[in-house]
């Protein structure tokens, strides 16, 4: 009988593997990049705000919808005009196809906020916050495939490069990395 | 050999794939529940914690960081309701705001009493110790971000959507819980498990 040639599997398995979780891999590391980050940026959205001056018409206590496309008009915005309605007698939010602007009526002022679909990382993000259940059985079979990848990884080589020489002294500085932030920040009780 | 073994995996996954295209029917009727409005949901929510309702509303605003909340606002009326994701919704695209919709949920109470704001306290302090730290490490500006707080686990369960900074409404909230005779806040959401748009 044959023996069992475990090598010529392993590397065969990894390097397929590979191939099939090539999409996954970087979807998870745009959208854990991106979710570090959060306190920082939003991931999700562009969003600009800011304040401008706008004229309004002389009876302003309630206005139409025409009246609210001619503000809008003011600020380059009129094609936007979705919805509005009156959170208080003073203001009026405007919905509008990307944000929203909520004009002042005492202060004759308007905050206008635009909102764009951050390109990429909005997409990798909706799929990192687990959308179905099925997505999420599927982003396990991942978690387990990347397991066996770095598995896999370690006996690809053999000789000079493999586990047992410069392999092993390398897969040890990786280790210790997490290990060492673990005792620090860990042993300051946080 | 190998070439056998991989196309037995395939194959697994298809089949496995294939079998789960029956899922549940989507139920177009959403009747046989409590319709509560945006402007009586304050009110009548205590008889409903736990139990499923439908509610309808202007959607005044979703949060821009996580989508997991979005807030029901009635243009005529007064109120406005909390609407957080459940199991089968991921999130709410902001694309929602200035829509109407229909919303069908469970009724979730949050209590918040001294102890609450106790403990949101200690974990904005921890987290504004943690910040000081990460600044005087990295030696960047940012202090008047940083001033907000407002997003710990205590404080966005707590966001009624008003963003105020979150020692401003734990002072407020414990202002009111001075002035109410229960000695606890309650705050209603629905814990939406399906939605939709209605049309326009």
């Amino acid at each position: 009988m044959a023996a069992f040639r475990w090598r010529r599997w392993n590397n065969a398995i990894h390097r397929d593997f590979g191939y099939f979780f090539f999409g996954m891999t970087v979807i998870y590391a745009l959208s854990g990049i991106a979710l570090n980050h959060i306190k920082d940026w939003n991931p999700n959205y562009i969003i600009r705000n800011w304040e401008t001056a706008v004229s309004l018409p002389v009876t302003s206590t309630y206005l139409s919808k025409d009246q609210v496309v001619d503000i809008l008009d003011q600020i380059g915005l009129k094609r936007e005009y979705k919805k509005h309605y009156f959170p208080n007698p003073q203001t009026v939010k405007v919905f509008l196809d990307h944000g929203s602007a909520i004009i002042d009526l005492s202060a004759s002022t308007a905050f206008i906020e635009t909102i764009r679909r951050r390109p990429v990382f909005n997409q990798v993000n909706f799929l990192h916050y687990n959308p179905t259940r099925w997505w999420t059985w599927f982003s396990d079979i991942y978690a387990g495939a990347l397991a066996l990848l770095a598995i896999t990884g370690l006996f690809v080589l053999r000789g000079k490069n493999g586990i047992t020489r410069r392999g092993a002294w390398i897969t040890v500085a990786g280790i210790l990395i997490p290990l060492i932030f673990l005792f620090i920040y860990k042993g300051k009780g946080l | 050999m190998y070439t056998r073994f991989m196309f037995i995996i395939a194959l697994s996954v298809l089949l496995a794939s294939c079998g789960t295209r029956s899922d549940k029917p989507q139920q177009e009727d959403i009747s046989g529940m409590a319709v509560l409005t945006v402007s009586d949901f304050d009110s009548l929510a205590g008889q409903f914690i736990g139990k499923e309702i439908q509610i309808e509303g202007l959607v005044d605003h979703v949060c821009r960081q996580s989508g997991k909340r979005m807030f029901l606002v009635q243009p005529e009326g007064e109120g406005r309701v909390k609407v957080v994701t459940g199991e089968t919704i991921p999130s709410f695209d902001v694309a929602l705001e200035g829509n109407e919709v229909i919303v069908k949920g469970i009724v979730d109470e949050l209590r918040v009493d001294e102890q609450y704001l106790a403990e949101w306290e200690k974990e904005l302090k921890d987290q504004e110790s943690a910040e000081k730290q990460e600044v005087a490490g990295s030696e960047t500006e940012g202090t008047e971000e940083h001033a907000e707080g407002s997003h710990t686990g205590l404080g966005e369960q707590a966001d009624q959507g008003t963003h105020n900074p979150a020692w401003d409404q734990i002072a407020e909230y414990r202002a009111q819980i001075a002035a109410s005779e229960k000695g606890y806040l309650s705050f209603y959401s629905v814990i939406c498990s399906e939605f939709k748009q209605k049309a326009n």
